[in-house]
């Protein structure tokens, strides 16, 4: 893997830390900066309560930790490669460092900001969370039911996007020639969020269509209640597909009628289209609609739960997940590379204590 | 800041996509952002008409049309690999392996490719095989089970292509790592990106969280960290602002909006008749972290913060369900929006690649197109032929605009903004 690249990461927040963890995962040497009394994340608790501090064990795996004065601070920055943080006046301020940190600096191939909604532009300075970072995206207006207000998507999604595209953007900076100007990138995690919604504002901006979430029929027709959850049915049953494929799986004969077999007609006759579709699914366990289906090449999917990925064979024959037991503090499970690949593989480190590499750092980085 | 110099970070490098639906092609794009000559392989036999929003994920490639199932199909795909740093697919892995263009095919011709195969399961373990399509991914990674209502059925990120976009950045992650390990050990690899495992891999803080005893579950809008969580519905039809307030901001929130108590029923009293944006407002004035719920459509691409940002650029449509200037997304980094361009026909650079790739001459290419190996499709966007009164009957869609904006006017205004807020 890489090696001799050197990432700096001066901030707290999920989004520059998720950013550096990416490069972290794939060789890179990143070192966390971090008060004394440690990153204000390593206590944050999840949206349900409780499981203090897991996400930051997360979005910090593999990384080194120091604790400076403004000194040695600069003098680290001079020697990285690329630098991360939520350059916000108001984040660097609560950071203890300098305004003009974002201008300033001048690490080797760029500095990288990774905040809600970017350090220029009319809400740059607004309060911000991943609600509402979500809800100013366009995804929110998009998740739910018709009868439902707009929904959250899973926590951190903004952040971690944010994240991603900032590793991406910076894997490229590093590219481009030493000794020219260092680069500056202003990454937006809602930008990065409303990248996602094209498909509906292309159709808005030719037709004047505006999107909305989803009508429950078609929502039925994706997850299906079974003996013991829900299975999702590819997205083809709703469509012009005909329903001979369903009609078999589930051993009703009447699906194949005439006037079920394109979506409009199944939106005419929808009631008793329903009647007919649904009940039979509560026969048999997700697990084996799933394995029917694949039988007859339909697409489906098990509906799983967080639980359900920790026992999932698949991911284990991967070896997609990694317990991780950071000393003194409870142990974790996450992903520990997004992908596989044939190159040489990291292994699973925990995230770092507050501080605990500080004099190797300088020594190595410094001399 | 516009940091134009990472438009050319990746000159030089040529990745040949063998693509299909989503993830694949929003992956490319994003090295195509990069500088990277990106050339699309597609069969020429089974294009469709291209619908607009498929416009971002063809620009700023080269377009083959190449029948693979035809004969010499498979050797004229790997003569272009050949000639490539990255070639990817997003194919199952039995479909590669029946043209002998799996990893093991290309290496033969190209020791130190960066081969990515982008699956549903990944191309190994015992679902390797499997079909998946992104809101499927959604559903086995996790993600429906955390959205929405835990009276109702389970729920789903919105616009469908939620994982195919995300599986694509992590693709165009690993392929940027790769050319770095590349430029220093001088090997390829194959990346083995699937959209389940990506998905999982953006849910990590859950993971990570339900390990330490959390218990993730639908719970609507509601986050214990927060005194205040959720969205409420403002003056209008399908309007809606967030708020999130912690207990510190409360008596801020309760002040902004003249209410005797935070409780949800007040705020929801108070802000029903109010204009949502305006409510958005009133609250970061004290503070308050609430923002409109934009929709995916006029209140995106008019948000004057977006154009501010050079996010989106305009570009001229020439052919088409309707010729003229409208807006489409830059890179993703921030701007500047690339060249501006129609769509372009399947097919349209058989000629120029084959001669610089493949080293074909005119009548060699000739042939090739005379046995069908080679094809190409005149296909402009057309408008989907759906009843649009049956959508809003069936509220697929939130409402239709028979007016729209003038997209240059739009841009010109947040150039206006720009200035302003500059001086």
């Amino acid at each position: 893997m890489s090696a001799g690249r050197r990432v700096l990461e001066v901030t707290s927040g999920i989004g520059p830390a998720y950013a550096s963890r990416l490069l972290a995962d794939v060789g890179w040497d990143v070192v966390k900066v971090e008060p004394a009394e440690g990153d204000a994340l390593r206590t944050q608790p999840s949206r349900w309560g409780g499981a203090e501090g897991a996400a930051f064990e997360f979005a910090n795996a593999g990384k080194r930790s120091v604790t400076v004065d403004d000194s040695s601070l600069a003098r680290l920055v001079e020697a990285a490669d690329l630098v991360f943080g939520d350059f916000r006046p108001s984040v660097l301020e609560a950071n203890g460092l300098s305004a003009g940190a974002y201008e300033a600096w001048a690490p080797r191939s760029a500095v990288v900001s990774v905040s809600p909604f970017g350090l220029t532009g009319p809400r740059s300075a607004w309060a911000a969370t991943e609600l509402t970072v979500q809800a100013a995206s366009g995804l929110m207006f998009l998740t739910g039911e018709a009868d439902q207000q707009p929904q959250q998507l899973p926590p951190y999604q903004a952040e971690v996007t944010g994240g991603l595209v900032a590793s991406l953007a910076a894997l490229a900076a590093a590219r481009l020639p030493r000794g020219s100007e260092p680069q500056r990138l202003d990454i937006s995690s809602h930008e990065a969020m409303t990248a996602h919604t094209f498909q509906f504002t292309q159709p808005y901006a030719y037709y004047g269509e505006v999107g909305r979430r989803e009508p429950w029929p078609k929502l039925a027709l994706r997850m299906v209640p079974t003996s013991d959850g829900h299975v999702y049915c590819a997205a083809g049953a709703i469509g012009s597909m005909r329903m001979d494929g369903i009609a078999q799986l589930i051993e009703e004969p009447r699906l194949t009628e005439d006037r079920f077999q394109t979506a409009r007609g199944r939106a005419d006759h929808w009631d008793e289209f329903l009647d007919l579709f649904v009940p039979p699914f509560s026969r048999r366990t997700a697990q084996e609609w799933f394995e029917a289906a694949e039988a007859l090449h339909m697409t489906f999917a098990l509906v799983q739960s967080i639980d359900d990925l920790f026992t999932c064979p698949h991911l284990e024959a991967r070896g997609f997940l990694q317990r991780v037991e950071p000393p003194g503090r409870e142990p974790v499970v996450h992903p520990l590379l997004p992908f596989r690949t044939t190159a040489p593989m990291p292994e699973a480190r925990p995230a770092p204590a507050a501080g605990q590499h500080t004099v190797e750092v300088l020594e190595e980085w410094l001399g | 800041m516009v940091p134009e110099a990472l438009g050319r970070a990746l000159a030089g490098v040529r990745v040949l996509a063998l693509e299909q639906a989503v993830a694949l092609p929003f992956a490319t794009k994003h090295l195509a952002d990069l500088g990277a000559d990106v050339i699309r392989v597609q069969s020429y036999e089974r294009v469709r008409p291209a619908d607009v929003s498929n416009i971002e994920l063809t620009r700023s490639k080269r377009q083959i049309g190449l029948n693979l199932a035809a004969e010499g199909g498979p050797e004229l795909f790997l003569r272009l690999a050949a000639a490539s740093d990255v070639v990817a697919h997003n194919f199952t892995p039995r479909v590669v392996r029946r043209f002998g263009i799996d990893y093991e095919g290309v290496r033969a011709v190209n020791d130190d490719v960066i081969y990515v195969s982008l699956t549903g399961f990944g191309t190994t373990g015992p679902w390797g095989e499997r079909p998946l399509f992104g809101p499927g991914a959604e559903a086995v990674a996790g993600y429906n089970l955390l959205v929405g209502d835990p009276e109702a059925w389970p729920g789903r990120p919105g616009t469908g292509v939620y994982a195919d976009d995300t599986c694509g950045l992590y693709a165009a992650f690993a392929v940027l790592a790769a050319l770095e390990e590349r430029d220093r050990t001088g090997a390829g690899q194959h990346i083995d990106v699937s959209l389940y495992e990506t998905m999982v891999a953006h849910l990590g803080p859950v993971l990570a969280e339900r390990a330490r005893g959390a218990e993730p579950q639908r719970m609507l809008n509601a986050d214990r960290r927060f005194a205040v969580h959720g969205v409420f519905d403002a003056a209008g039809h399908d309007r809606h602002v967030a708020i999130a307030a912690t207990e510190a901001q409360l008596p801020a929130l309760v002040a902004a909006l003249g209410i005797e108590a935070a409780t949800e029923e007040a705020i929801a009293a108070a802000v029903a008749d109010l204009d949502a944006a305006d409510v958005a407002r009133r609250l970061q004035d004290a503070g308050v972290a609430a923002a409109l719920v934009a929709d995916a459509a006029l209140d995106t691409l008019t948000d004057p913060h977006l154009w501010a940002r050079g996010f989106y650029g305009l570009r001229h449509i020439e052919e088409g369900p309707a010729s003229g200037w409208y807006p489409h997304l830059g890179p993703t980094w921030g701007g500047p929006p690339p060249s501006i361009e129609s769509p372009r026909d399947v097919g349209i650079d058989n000629t120029d690649v084959l001669r610089e790739l493949a080293g074909l001459t005119d009548p060699e290419i000739a042939e090739l197109e005379a046995a069908g190996v080679l094809g190409e499709v005149h296909a402009p966007a057309t408008k989907r032929a759906v009843d649009d009164g049956w959508r809003l009957e069936r509220r697929e869609l939130s409402r239709i605009d028979t007016t729209l904006p003038d997209w240059r006017e739009v841009a010109g205004h947040a150039t206006d903004a720009t200035q302003a807020g500059a001086s």
